[in-house]
């Protein structure tokens, strides 16, 4: 996270007065507050080049009339924009001037899919920056036998070690849907034969949680300690 | 009894031949003591019975008795001898199988498979070619053979995924556990050995089988359908070994991505170890899946989609189609180009008229001789229309079209070429159309 401060006051509008601002302003406000991220794609072309040449003055526009961060992660053409919030004072997360009832929250089960997602497809350098669906839900079922008892609970609601087709086409609805959430916020772009390129931003999913995935093991060794 | 009494039997009788769980629990006891040597002379007491239900089933119904009178009522038409006075029991062999079947199969799980010796004795056997000997000995050991084929699948199912599980929890690559992977893949390598001489022994046994089956042949023997019933037995024996053989097959993947893996960046295997810890801590409550405390809410959407409530402006809303607004063309009236038009219409017409009379023409000498010399026909519209060749070729495309389709008449085309004086540079094929006289 860079620094929140605004140098100058003036920085504040500037943007609004740059060229392309008129073509690219409204398209750039609706896509970040619809929770897209903005990155150097062929679809997010326009956008991506506004907010790189404007990043302060807007950077300073969002913090200051609505208590939203706008942030950028990732080196050069891997970067990416995004609407991000920040801890307030109790450690809470603030939704900055968001009305509550425009707030609506990624669900858990998406949030699941995307950590098989980024173990699949992120955390290895090794592969693709295309996959496709079918081959995705092919290997939730066949590789990762350390979840599987774990997916028939949360997905299929049962405990039983043996699984019926049923079972793993509920939780295939679970990654279809998911899969087009991750669409939707500008995560993974669909190339039209059935298969997704997965774009920079989709990284967030580690970024994001990178205080719990610190964290989280000395939870574990506080439970076990007496 | 065809399928439809069938079932409508079993509708009928299906609880007192598939027991619930109390009763068949019972039955099982009962057996169990007989085979203790529990009861004088195999026969039992309802007072017997009725000490296992009570284990079974505690009851605080007002109607105790009842219930288990009902229970014991039920067992009599398929599992229970009752003599006359209902002094004693016994058990009947409806009842013995059924016990029988159960401890046989629940054994396997415990006992190591033999399957080896089975194939082993019923080799033997064979070699001594007494094939209705053979075949009584076949029977008793199908029955085992396919027990204990189910016994190693689930044996190797389960060696199988306790492995997986195994290597794929295991990061620290301790000493300690490794020992233990390696052991329980010696036991995973032991059931593929049994697996192996399964595979040799059905086909050594079906290769025999399948000489026997042709000298069989020649003598035109008896034992040839049961013979060819033994040989589908070990196909579908084959394929079942195939499936047991694939799922030991799973453990490789498993094994290369663990070796893959001793290389892992740090990074990785943490961030391996975080997911492994948010899926066993999520819940599912009411059908949304929680996670647990460490992961914060994240928002999304900041305004839901197309929140932006348009009102129209117009009361056409009703309407989807809206009416296109044309330009509208005023018409010129030019004289000369409609004069123009005229005549090559009025052309047209007349030329179609003609059309009509040759076609007309052509048909009252075909009624008339029965025949038509069309090649010669054709050059003289041609010269009646002044050398306009469209009419005739549409004459031609016109009479060609009727005749060829007319059951009545009969075109016959050579390749001899017809030339008219007037016209050297045009040849046609010489076309005689005739009408049939019968």
């Amino acid at each position: 996270m860079e620094n929140d401060n605004i140098p100058e006051n003036k920085l504040v509008c500037d943007f609004l007065f740059q060229p392309g601002a008129k073509d690219a302003f409204a398209l750039l406000d609706y896509a970040l507050k619809n929770g897209q991220y903005i990155q150097n794609h062929v679809s997010q072309e326009q956008l991506f080049v506004f907010v790189r040449n404007n990043y302060e003055s807007l950077k300073a526009y969002y913090r200051e009339y609505f208590s939203l961060y706008l942030d950028r992660e990732g080196q050069d053409d891997q970067s990416y924009y995004f609407l991000n919030f920040r801890k307030d004072g109790n450690g809470v997360y603030s939704r900055g001037k968001i009305p509550p009832r425009n707030r609506v929250y990624l669900d858990g089960a998406y949030i699941l899919v995307g950590f098989m997602f980024a173990r699949m497809y992120l955390i290895d350098i090794d592969a693709d920056s295309i996959f496709s669906p079918t081959d995705f839900k092919r290997r939730v079922k066949l590789d990762y036998d350390e979840y599987r008892q774990d997916l028939m609970r949360l997905f299929a609601n049962h405990n039983d070690i043996n699984e019926t087709q049923m079972d793993w086409s509920k939780l295939d609805t679970i990654i279809d849907k998911a899969l087009r959430e991750f669409e939707a916020m500008g995560w993974i772009y669909p190339l039209g034969t059935g298969e997704y390129q997965i774009l920079p931003s989709s990284n967030r999913l580690i970024t994001m949680y990178k205080e719990p995935i610190n964290s989280f093991e000395k939870i574990l060794t506080e439970d076990i300690e007496p | 009894m065809d399928k439809i009494q069938f079932f409508d039997e079993i509708k009928k009788e299906y609880y007192r031949l598939v027991l619930q769980k109390t009763e068949g629990l019972t039955i099982l006891h009962l057996y169990e003591q007989l085979a203790n040597g529990d009861f004088e002379n195999d026969k039992f007491t309802e007072n017997d019975i009725l000490k296992i239900l009570k284990v079974l089933h505690p009851s605080h119904k007002t109607d105790q008795k009842e219930f288990y009178n009902d229970k014991i009522r039920n067992l009599q038409r398929y599992f229970l001898w009752a003599d006359e006075d209902r002094e004693s029991y016994r058990l009947q062999e409806y009842a013995i199988s059924f016990c029988k079947q159960v401890k046989e199969e629940l054994n396997q799980n415990f006992n190591p498979t033999k399957i080896q010796e089975s194939f082993y004795f019923l080799i033997e056997a064979l070699d001594k070619k007494r094939i209705e000997g053979w075949l009584d000995t076949f029977e008793e050991y199908k029955h085992k053979i396919d027990r204990q084929l189910s016994a190693l699948n689930r044996q190797v199912s389960e060696s199988v995924s306790e492995f997986r599980l195994r290597i794929s929890s295991d990061e620290t690559y301790d000493v300690v556990i490794l020992k233990d992977i390696i052991v329980r893949l010696e036991e995973i390598y032991k059931k593929v050995m049994e697996l192996h001489s399964a595979f040799d022994g059905a086909e050594k046994i079906d290769d025999l089988l399948a000489t026997l089956y042709e000298e069989q042949d020649q003598n035109a023997n008896d034992y040839l359908p049961a013979l060819k019933g033994v040989r589908k037995y070990f196909t579908a024996l084959q394929d079942n070994l195939l499936i047991i053989s694939r799922k030991i097959e799973r453990i490789r993947p498993r094994l290369n991505e663990y070796v893959r893996d001793l290389n892992k960046h740090p990074d990785h295997m943490r961030f391996r170890r975080f997911v492994k810890y948010i899926f066993e801590n999520s819940r599912n409550e009411k059908g949304t899946i929680v996670l647990p405390d460490i992961i914060p809410l994240y928002p999304i959407r900041m305004y839901p989609q197309s929140i932006f409530k348009i009102i129209k402006e117009d009361f056409n809303a009703g309407n989807k189609r809206i009416a296109r607004t044309t330009r509208v063309k005023l018409i010129v009236v030019d004289k000369e180009s409609t004069a123009q038009a005229k005549t090559v219409y009025e052309q047209k017409l007349k030329s179609r008229k003609h059309i009509a009379d040759y076609c007309a023409e052509a048909d009252d000498i075909l009624k008339r001789n029965l025949e038509l010399d069309f090649s010669n026909f054709f050059y003289e519209i041609l010269i009646r229309e002044n050398s306009n060749i469209n009419i005739p070729i549409k004459v031609a495309s016109k009479c060609m079209k009727k005749y060829a389709r007319s059951l009545k008449h009969h075109i016959q085309i050579s390749n001899e070429r017809i030339y008219s004086s007037h016209y050297p540079r045009i040849s046609i094929w010489k076309t005689i159309i005739s009408l049939k006289t019968n």
